[in-house]
């Protein structure tokens, strides 16, 4: 199954510049176990060494974090998009 | 004498490199390197050709180390950054401490929460250096106002000294492999000085 995975620019350096890639994974823990395998620093950039998803970074299935559906263990289907955001703050 | 002096300066913003003749009349500044990216701490290794090595800790991103072999013009990450084994439970939060070591391509590196890592190869690759990370009163520390961290190795041979807010002093006398609290004497107002032949 296709996954559309966005990365942001501050770590397309860990992906030769892409601001996307394609995957097949049944779920968000799975997309990043392959990252884990394909792009070891893109991972570690994304979670820490307990496996965690970083406090500041938000993962996002189409349109809703995966904190209010199942978290990592949330389910993909073929055309979902996983989007890695950065939070903001400023004032 | 030196020829030039070269200065790292560790901020909020990133690592700013100064440089001078001799007569240290007046600083050129480049930087900020690692840009936006708290520095907690840099070493100018001078034990071979001149590297200088940075912490580069990214709230967002996590912990890296940066290099720069041309005395701070341009930087990279190294190949890798410290980081607790899977199974420990630990998450880095902070690299405080950077120093080098015996060899050549000796490194140490104190982190937050308090643990202690060790390159070989220069920063290419760390280990967690359980004599200390593991110590029987590790779990036992608890964090001063700036956290829970390792802000302070000293090396003499083979005598490490560490420095752990709120943890104390501690010392190892056999080139890190075990370590002991040293606590007795270092109150207020005594300090440690280690020098490096």
């Amino acid at each position: 199954m296709s996954i559309t995975v966005y990365i942001p620019a501050a770590l397309r350096d860990y992906c030769q510049g892409d601001s996307q890639m394609m995957l097949s994974a049944a779920s968000v823990r799975a997309v990043l176990e392959q990252l884990e395998r394909s792009h070891p620093l893109l991972y570690r950039s994304v979670c820490d060494e307990t496996g965690a998803v970083r406090r500041h970074i938000n993962l996002f299935i189409n349109t809703s974090h995966i904190r209010d559906l199942e978290g990592l263990d949330t389910a993909l289907v073929p055309g979902d998009v996983v989007t890695i955001l950065t939070a903001v703050s400023g004032g | 004498m030196p020829e030039r002096v070269i200065l790292c300066i560790g901020t909020k913003k990133g690592l700013f490199v100064a440089e001078a003749s001799q007569t240290r009349r007046s600083f050129a500044l480049r930087g900020p390197f690692g840009s936006g990216v708290a520095v907690y701490s840099a070493l100018i290794d001078t034990r071979t050709a001149p590297r200088l090595y940075a912490s580069s800790c990214n709230a967002f991103f996590g912990m890296k180390v940066l290099l720069s072999t041309d005395l701070g013009k341009k930087f990279k990450e190294t190949k890798s950054a410290p980081a607790f084994p899977k199974e420990d439970g630990r998450a880095l939060a902070n690299i405080w401490s950077l120093e080098a070591g015996d060899s050549r391509q000796d490194l140490w590196c104190g982190v937050e929460p308090a643990a202690l890592f060790r390159s070989r190869d220069g920063g290419g690759s760390w280990e967690m250096v359980p004599g200390i990370s593991n110590h029987v009163h590790a779990r036992k520390w608890q964090p001063g106002n700036g956290g829970l961290c390792m802000h302070t190795i000293l090396c003499d041979g083979n005598r490490v000294h560490l420095g752990i807010s709120t943890g104390g002093h501690y010392l190892s006398e056999d080139g890190g492999v075990t370590f002991t609290a040293a606590l007795r004497r270092t109150g207020r107002g005594e300090r440690i000085v280690c020098t490096r032949s």
